[in-house]
């Protein structure tokens, strides 16, 4: 396991891995997660690495993870660089409640969570006994899958897994802190996080991802997310990873009866990025907004991918994301709304607001509106433009030059959707990322 | 001290002569007001001379303390002291009133080589402005002008105005709109700002500011031309004849 795979195609690496690990008669799988690994690879096979001929990859070229040569190694001695990361991160968080993972490892050692009334689980896939609810989990392999989703699910050994029981309102925030780091080898990692908020409970949860390679990391993370009757959840997903990061994501929420959705997804990343958001409105009178911030810098490249469905009658969905794009960054929103037949009384927000700053960036936005039933209110837009020039006239007349006027807009056009999150530990913190990333003057 | 001399000035806005000669001098100390019909360019100079792009000067100069003004960009030439309250305020969603005008004046009296202030400091300047155009202090920390009504936003312009105590400020329509309530606290605004180092042009479409606000000249634009000027008296004649005599006959005698 340990030897380094050359150029042989991100496929052919996984299906190595497979066979090493699960076709080997000492498996130590429980019969049915075997079984949901099997599934996953044959339709990993079936499917194969998504082209761009496939309407969901349309402007997203994973090719160029066939030339790197990935090794299963794993890589999770704490090095110094990553030991001051996570301190640093830590002194930011007035309260301190969070789980810490370094190449998608669990780190007891660093962590600390103090709550009674909630369980947190760090299972491992090859133990004799798991939560049903964590194989249910597992059990939802749907078309929303993708490639990489899939890899997830092949290749994870072990993930997190919160219950907040009935009637609890959580009040401190949990954090999961995620770091990447990797000096020599381009390493693959993975990590699952299955949350399960029972009725008429509360959760306030930031997940937040930072690398710092040297060489290329694949990382892949699904979240699954159930919210039952009444329940809430505030998630942040905060990535701020360097240029050898490729982070695919995918996140689904279940929305039962009265439920609530917050989340923002902010992307400060500068490597590659691909976010799929799939949200189900399954119970009535559930809500979901969920709005989302990226920032394209360099070559990055980032796809935010949302789907909306509303299942049932009179659901809420409300969704904003900003961009901007500079540089040779290329950046994807596609935001796609389904409203079935029984869903009358929806009703549906979209929009997407982008500045465009360099000639050689480039953004595809696109909505996609299925909508099959006739009492609805669904509206959508997107715009791409520049910062405006009548604003920028306003503040050079005031005696502020041209440059720190562009970058007055631009922090305010970010500012907008950044001071919508809940947590303002990450409200400060993103802030002055955010400052850092667009080489803004701080400005108070 | 003469402070502006406008000579022969002619603009173009997307190959339409607007601006067609004007001249204008201005001395340290004095109001003048600009009256004449819509479409008449009394904007235009404005922007003009505020430094706003997308103008074609065809002809003529604009001296400002002995600079070519023309040359500078809009954020030196308010550094340099020049004011302009917009007809149209521009609304900043996501900038407060408080961070922009202290940028602003911190930007200024970098430029000026005067120490910038602190944040203590420039609260209570800011207060004591605020309290000048009678704002509640909520409203510095609101969208520069975002949900503003008119009169709020004009008297966000007079606010500025008192913030950056400009050498030349130009109020373009600032009573425009404004019930009587809000046109005195504007004109109370200028005349408590005004002294014998600085001047104002009150450009306005109406004779009734320019009764809360003395002037010393009274210009009228039309078609781009100064066609007449005279004491505060010719606001009163222009009143009574009213923009259609004058598009018509041309000037007033009397
Ligand atoms: N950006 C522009 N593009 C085209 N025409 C313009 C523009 N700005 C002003 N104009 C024209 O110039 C003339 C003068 O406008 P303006 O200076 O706004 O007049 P006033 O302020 O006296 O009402 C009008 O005919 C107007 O239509
Ligand atoms: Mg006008």
């Amino acid at each position: 396991m340990t030897q380094n795979i050359q150029n042989i195609g991100l496929t052919e690496i996984v299906a190595r891995y497979y066979d090493d690990i699960l076709e080997s008669s000492n498996s130590a799988y429980m019969p049915s997660i075997i079984d949901i690994k099997k599934k996953s690879f044959n339709m990993l096979i079936k499917n194969g690495l998504p082209t761009l001929k496939n309407e969901e990859w349309k402007y997203t070229n994973v090719q160029f993870l066939n030339k790197i040569p990935f090794t299963f190694e794993r890589i999770s001695y704490i090095t110094q660089k990553a030991d001051n990361l996570i301190r640093s991160i830590i002194n930011k968080l007035s309260q301190k409640n969070y789980l810490v993972f370094f190449n998608g490892k669990f780190l007891e050692e660093y962590s600390k969570i103090e709550h009674e009334n909630i369980e947190i689980i760090n299972f491992k896939l090859d133990s004799n006994s798991l939560n049903p609810l964590i194989i249910s989990s597992f059990n939802k392999l749907d078309n929303t899958d993708s490639f990489f989703s899939l890899m997830n699910t092949i290749l994870v050994e072990s993930g997190i897994f919160i219950n907040v029981p009935k009637n609890n309102q959580i009040d401190k925030p949990i954090n999961l802190i995620n770091i990447l780091s990797s000096e020599e080898k381009n390493i693959i990692t993975s990590t699952r996080t299955i949350i399960n908020i029972s009725p008429n409970s509360m959760l306030d949860l930031i997940i937040y991802n930072y690398s710092d390679n040297k060489s290329s990391v694949l990382n892949t993370a699904v979240n699954d997310i159930s919210l039952n009757e009444g329940a809430q959840l505030n998630l942040l997903l905060y990535q701020n990873e360097d240029k050898n990061t490729i982070t695919f994501t995918k996140t689904n929420v279940n929305l039962e009866k009265e439920s609530n959705l917050i989340t923002d997804t902010i992307t400060f990343s500068r490597g590659f990025t691909r976010n799929d958001l799939n949200v189900n409105l399954t119970g009535e009178f559930s809500k979901a907004r969920f709005y989302g911030l990226y920032i394209g810098k360099d070559k990055s490249f980032i796809d935010n991918h949302t789907r909306v469905e509303h299942k049932v009658a009179k659901c809420q969905s409300d969704e904003f994301y900003k961009g901007i794009i500079d540089d040779s960054s290329h950046c994807v929103f596609n935001g796609k709304i389904i409203v079935s037949q029984e869903a009358q009384k929806t009703n549906a927000y979209q929009s997407n607001k982008n500045i465009l700053l360099s000639e050689n960036g480039i953004i595809n936005t696109k909505p996609q509106l299925e909508i099959y039933a006739d009492d609805v209110k669904c509206s959508h837009g997107a715009t791409v433009g520049n910062i405006e020039k009548d604003a920028i006239f306003y503040l050079k007349s005031r005696g502020i030059d041209e440059f720190t006027a562009k970058n007055l807009l631009l922090k305010a056009f970010a500012i907008d959707i950044i001071n919508k999150i809940h947590n303002q530990d990450w409200v400060g913190i993103i802030e002055s990322d955010l400052v850092k990333l667009l080489n803004l003057k701080e400005i108070n | 001290m003469s402070l502006l001399k406008i000579e022969n000035l002619k603009v173009k806005v997307e190959n339409n002569l607007i601006l067609n000669g004007i001249n204008l001098e201005v001395n340290e100390g004095e109001i003048h007001a600009i009256m004449g019909p819509n479409g008449s360019g009394k904007s235009t100079l404005a922007s003009v001379l505020a430094g706003k792009e997308g103008y074609e000067i065809v002809e003529g100069s604009v001296w400002y303390k002995g600079m070519n003004l023309l040359e500078l960009p809009a954020d030196i030439r308010a550094k340099e002291g020049i004011f302009l309250a917009f007809q149209y305020p521009v609304e900043i969603p996501g900038v407060t009133n408080a961070n922009f005008m202290k940028t602003a004046v911190n930007e200024i009296r970098k430029y000026r080589n005067l120490e910038t202030y602190d944040a203590m400091e420039f609260l209570n300047v800011m207060k004591e402005k605020a309290k000048l155009v009678e704002m509640d202090t909520s409203f510095l920390n609101r969208s520069v002008n975002e949900g503003f009504s008119g009169g709020e936003k004009k008297k966000n312009e007079i606010f500025q105005l008192a913030m950056l105590e400009p050498t030349l400020a130009i109020l373009d329509e600032t009573d425009s709109g404004l019930d009587i309530d809000a046109l005195r606290i504007v004109a109370n605004g200028v005349n408590s700002l005004r002294n014998e180092h600085n001047a104002f042009i009150i450009i306005t479409h109406y004779q009734r500011l320019l009764n809360y606000i003395i002037p010393d000249f009274v210009h009228v634009l039309n078609k781009g031309k100064i066609i007449q000027s005279g004491d505060k008296e010719l606001a009163l004649h222009l009143e009574e004849y009213g923009y259609d005599w004058i598009k018509q006959n041309g000037i007033i005698n009397n």
